[in-house]
Parts: structure tokens; sequence; C-alpha cells
């Protein structure tokens, strides 16, 4: 079975830097860029609202 | 303060129904530019002639906007803040709204222009926005460490957007 990434693919760059999130992102319509932002930011609410209320 | 859902393209929209001239700058920036960064604010430099200003009023009236300085007492952003280059940090109906009245080097409204691109997020909505190399060129400027951290990230979006 080949493996999800090899050697020859490049997915990080010298900084570190996660170059398949970049290129998802520019797979996108910048509207789409948007709504993917504020998904993640009403996600990331939840989260913390869960975490309050647990506390 | 109430903590609404950020809703960045209804901000967009308000800004542009009300014939609102503004650039957008900052992370919303990046973000539309492809890069993947996580923000909370849509930071936007107006024009701040006279009659873009009345203009802004009505739209930051339409989503109730104040700031967030002084959550509690809900002060509205009135003519001579938005006159002023000084940075409006304010609340709205549809999330933070920043209004940084100049970038880096004391860069406003007139002079990103040239600097800026126009795109079209929806149908009938175009936003304007600054290059994404101004950007970088502005984060270098003002060489603060939370403009320098998402420099790489910058820088690497785009090559990648040059490579295809």
């Amino acid at each position: 079975m080949r493996p999800m990434t090899d050697e020859s693919d490049e997915t990080y760059d010298v900084d570190g830097t996660d170059l398949t999130l970049i290129r998802w992102m520019l797979s996108l319509s910048p509207r789409e860029r948007l709504e993917a932002l504020q998904s993640s930011a009403g996600s990331l609410e939840r989260l913390r609202e869960r975490a309050r209320a647990e506390s | 303060m109430p903590a609404p859902n950020p809703d960045y393209v209804a901000l967009l929209t308000v800004l542009g129904e009300h014939g609102v001239e503004f650039i957008v700058v900052g992370g919303i920036c990046a973000v539309l530019h492809g890069a993947p960064v996580a923000t909370f604010d849509l930071d936007v430099v107006h024009s701040r002639t006279p009659q873009n200003v009345e203009r802004l009023m009505k739209a930051l009236t339409a989503l109730d906007a104040f700031s967030r300085t002084h959550p509690d007492r809900k002060v509205r952003p009135d003519r001579s803040h938005l006159t002023s280059p000084g940075h409006q940090l304010l609340m709205t109906n549809s999330g933070p709204l920043d209004l940084p009245g100049t970038v880096g080097t004391g860069r406003g409204y007139d002079e990103l222009l040239p600097d800026s691109t126009l795109l079209e997020l929806a149908k009938g909505l175009e936003v304007r926005l600054i290059r994404l190399e101004t950007l970088i060129a502005l984060k270098e400027e003002t060489g603060h460490e939370k403009d320098l951290a998402v420099l790489p990230l910058l820088r690497r979006t785009l090559a990648e957007k040059n490579r295809s």
C-alpha cells in the first residue's frame, strides 16, 4: 500500500509552514475562504462555551 | 460584551450597500488572498472625506457599532473619531470591526489605493483589498512581533499563488 505521503511530497517548507493548508485555501473561492474562517471561529467559540459549562 | 458570531460577509455587505469607500487590510485581507491565518476582526482603512465619513456613520448605525474600549458604556463612533487617523476598535452586530485610520508608516486610504485590487466576493459585492505583496511589505515595515510571526505564511502563500 502506498503511504499517504512520501519524501517526494512537499508538505512543509523550511520554515515549517504547512503547504497543504495553503494549497487547500487557494483552491477555494474568496467567499469560501471567508466562510471557512467563520466556521473555524464559530467552532472555537462552541468549544470554549462547552469548556466553560463543564468547569 | 456580547460575542456575536463573526459574519464578515455581512459586515462587508453593509459597508458596500452604504457606498462606503474602504480597503480591507490585516488578517481578513490575508485570508481573502488565500493565506490560512486565524483572525477575529475585520480591519478596513476608510476614505476620510466628509462624504465618505457620512456614509460610514450610516453603515455603523446599521451595524449597531460601539467602541470595544468601553463596552459597558456603548460609546458610538462619531464624525471626529472617523475623520481622525486614529484607530477605532469597534464591536458590531456582525462581529469585531477595526478602523485603523492609517497603516504601516502612516498610509491612509489614498496612499493605499494604488496598491489595492478589487475582488468580487459575491454577485454585486465587490470589495477592495490591498495586494498580498503590499500586505507583506506593511508587516515588514511595522516589524511588530505579531506581524513578523505571520510573514513566512504570507510569503509562502504569495509564492504558491505565483506558481499556479
